[in-house]
């Protein structure tokens, strides 16, 4: 066990609430021949529990890697360099994850009984020489019960619970015996068979088609109620994360840059990337035929050091001065809100008051492009 | 039945395409069976318009473009296209040499910007190598108009030397615009050719489709299953479902008045980016059945909420229902399906929505 450290500025623990996991300044490198990549750099976040916190970003901002991070998974050459992760499980003393050997026995009690995850591609993550009910049944034979008999019994229990037809012939079915939405549906019925407090979804539905995503958010949603799961999920869609979330980091290049609740962040995103990420895609039955805006430049090479904000070379308010020398923190900026940009917060920190664009509304220095409706 | 309008003959037109891949199996690899992919449709592509193509993963969009353009051969079917230089030519039965004079107006742009471009080969040889197949350009004008190309899709034209390994993902779907864009075509069939970008990126490639379009007076076949995508880009959308065209119509209209269930349930399963809007969507139960073994009638009768005894028997043609608006249900006049419902509020919140009380 490790003594709480005070929380450091800038951290979802800030809030005053009741978090599952605080992920505080996590740094993950990747120490490759040609260089090292910060893939995560001080990231912070919390999820609290019973809520589903989603994180979303463009590839390669760090967010599968943090999620990886939090399972003690990331995978040579990357290695977690720095920070904490507080998890605070029922039945389990708070730990800091970060204290424990990746291969040792402590980590290995938490992964699938206290912390589950599901992976993006079904196909890569669920072994193809096992049956279904097989795969399932070894995390509830280490995790809850040591009679294999029972184990089946559960391993079937929640093959049904996740809307699987005929769960007792799936048992003994193989992972390439079954169609994309089906693997999906038994990957989260194995990564919820030890009902755990927090469920990493990585790209749960990204390569599914639109009418089988619907049903996997579904069964997602009502098992998180029977469960009284917390979920992470990693997604770039953000018609998704309307859909399930109750908040939402954004990532940029390895950092957080705004966390807000959802409806907060959809009405009144406070980070430039997060409205222009917001503007670029597509939306049905919007006023059509526009173009869409987009977000000047590319991404940063991943070997190449941004000075300052890691934004600032694309974004359309950045102060000259400021946004190029100095790095914002990720601070209050209300009793439920937190982001990192200058535009909300004085370099010592303070609030600040002039030169913030409406809510919602993007400043006149970025607006040339597209006329905004006034907002009553 | 005619879906052109009627005083201009459309550019491509298809009738009763379809293409089936034999299933191997058996002592001698013996034809067991045949996967219809594309089984039967009727489409005609329009001058100067985008028509969307769009369904689930396996219903046969993308080899119903492959095989409208003649990189597969057709089992049967009609397809005509309308060359503005040398007139009207089926292509079903056209030659090699037939085949490439009509190439130099119709051209494909890929999905995997990671595998439709030869890694030996520098983004120049790439870029020309249509106009020197054609005996277009060589030497030094060759050089002019690859690197006039690459400036035209937002490139560099010092970027001829360099290879497809030292771009992004975004970078090279503009390569593989500029090469379908080569020979200055009439219709350019894109094939996803946006799905594997970021949402930033894909916005750019986007924005550039549309300008090329309006700039070189295009006509996009737009194959894609991001209906908000097609949406946006779309003049006129058709939805295939396992081979088969079961619904056509202009964009609008087939969004908010949609005529065949399925229409419906894909429009319903589309997550709205607007927390304040969270209905659970309809279910859609069921998956998408197999294409070398479809369900008898309406291939869709299995998963359909208004399913009737009719539509276990008897397949539905695709008919006009409205002026425009084609659809291939027995009950198309009588259900009253639901689309998107009025103009979504834009999620940065700068329509009216309440303001969040503090800041």
């Amino acid at each position: 066990m490790v003594a709480m450290t005070s929380p450091a500025a800038g951290t979802a623990a800030d809030l005053d609430r009741d978090n599952v996991i605080d992920v505080r300044n996590l740094q993950v490198e990747f120490r490759t021949s040609l260089g090292v990549v910060r893939a995560v750099n001080g990231v912070s976040f919390g999820v609290a529990r019973g809520k589903t916190l989603g994180i979303v970003g463009e590839s390669g901002c760090g967010k599968s890697v943090t999620a990886f991070a939090i399972m003690q998974l990331v995978a040579n050459p990357g290695v977690i360099t720095g920070g904490e992760i507080v998890l605070r499980a029922r039945e389990k003393a708070p730990v800091n994850l970060l204290t424990y050997d990746p291969n040792g026995d402590d980590m290995r009690s938490v992964r699938g009984r206290h912390v589950g995850m599901i992976f993006q591609e079904p196909m890569t993550a669920l072994n193809p020489c096992y049956t279904i009910g097989n795969q399932i049944a070894e995390g509830i034979l280490l995790h809850r019960t040591s009679d294999p008999a029972k184990a089946d019994a559960m391993a079937l229990d929640i093959l049904t619970r996740v809307g699987l037809p005929s769960p007792s012939r799936l048992m003994t079915t193989y992972p390439h015996q079954l169609s994309g939405g089906m693997r999906q549906r038994a990957m989260i019925a194995l990564a919820l068979s030890c009902e755990p407090d927090l469920l990493l979804a990585d790209e749960p539905t990204t390569a599914l088609d639109v009418t089988t995503q619907a049903q996997i958010l579904d069964v997602m949603r009502e098992l998180q109620d029977d469960i009284g799961m917390s979920i992470m999920f990693v997604t770039h869609n953000l018609g998704v994360v309307a859909q399930m979330c109750d908040e939402v980091a954004v990532m940029y290049l390895g950092r957080v840059v705004e966390q807000a609740p959802v409806e907060e962040l959809f009405d009144s995103p406070r980070h430039p990337y997060t409205r222009a990420l917001m503007r670029s895609i597509p939306q049905l039955g919007a006023a059509r035929k526009g173009r869409l805006e987009v977000i000047q430049g590319s991404v940063p090479g991943q070997f190449t050091k941004v000075p300052g904000c890691a934004f600032h070379p694309r974004c359309p308010d950045m102060i000259p001065g400021l946004c190029d020398v100095q790095s914002p923190r990720l601070l209050a900026a209300n009793d439920d809100a937190l982001v990192s940009c200058f535009l909300h917060h004085e370099p010592d920190g303070s609030a600040r008051v002039s030169d913030v664009p409406t809510p919602g509304r993007v400043s006149p220095s970025s607006s040339s492009a597209i006329a905004t409706p006034p907002a009553s | 039945m005619s879906q052109s309008k009627a005083n201009a003959t459309p550019l491509l037109q298809v009738r009763n395409l379809k293409k089936h891949f034999p299933i191997k199996g058996g002592l001698f690899g013996r034809t067991v069976g045949h996967v219809k992919a594309v089984d039967g449709i009727d489409l005609s592509v329009h001058d100067g318009e985008t028509l969307g193509l769009v369904g689930e993963s396996g219903c046969g969009k993308s080899t119903a473009g492959r095989t409208m353009i003649r990189l597969y051969e057709p089992t049967a079917g009609e397809i005509t296209f309308n060359d503005p230089q040398s007139g009207p030519m089926r292509l079903e039965r056209a030659g090699l040499a037939d085949l490439r004079r009509v190439w130099t107006n119709m051209q494909m742009i890929f999905q995997d910007p990671f595998s439709s471009l030869d890694p030996r080969m520098s983004v120049g040889r790439i870029i020309g190598e249509p106009l020197t197949v054609h005996g277009i350009a060589t030497g030094s004008e060759l050089r002019d108009r690859v690197g006039e190309l690459l400036r035209r899709v937002g490139l560099r034209p010092e970027h001829q030397s360099r290879y497809p390994h030292a771009f992004s993902g975004g970078q090279r779907q503009r390569i593989g615009i500029a090469r379908a864009l080569a020979l200055n075509p009439k219709l350019v069939i894109c094939d996803e050719p946006v799905s594997a970008l970021d949402v930033s990126v894909q916005a750019q490639v986007l924005n550039l489709l549309e300008d090329l379009q309006d700039e070189f007076n295009l006509t996009f076949l737009f194959i894609a299953h991001d209906l908000s995508v097609v949406e946006h880009i779309s003049d006129r959308v058709a939805v295939m479902y396992v081979g088969y065209v079961v619904e056509v119509a202009p964009t609008d209209e087939l969004f908010r008045n949609p005529l065949m269930p399925y229409t419906e349930a894909l429009i319903s399963a589309i997550p709205p980016p607007n927390p304040r809007r969270r209905g659970r969507p309809m279910k859609l139960a069921g998956e998408v059945p197999s294409p070398s073994n479809p369900p008898t009638g309406c291939y869709f009768h299995p998963r359909c909420a208004y399913a009737a005894d009719l539509c276990k028997v008897e397949r539905p043609p695709l008919r006009e229902v409205t002026p425009g608006h084609f659809a291939a249900c027995h009950f198309a006049e009588k259900l009253s399906l639901r689309g998107i419902d009025g103009p979504m509020p834009a999620i940065d919140g700068s329509t009216a929505v309440p303001a969040s009380p503090q800041a």
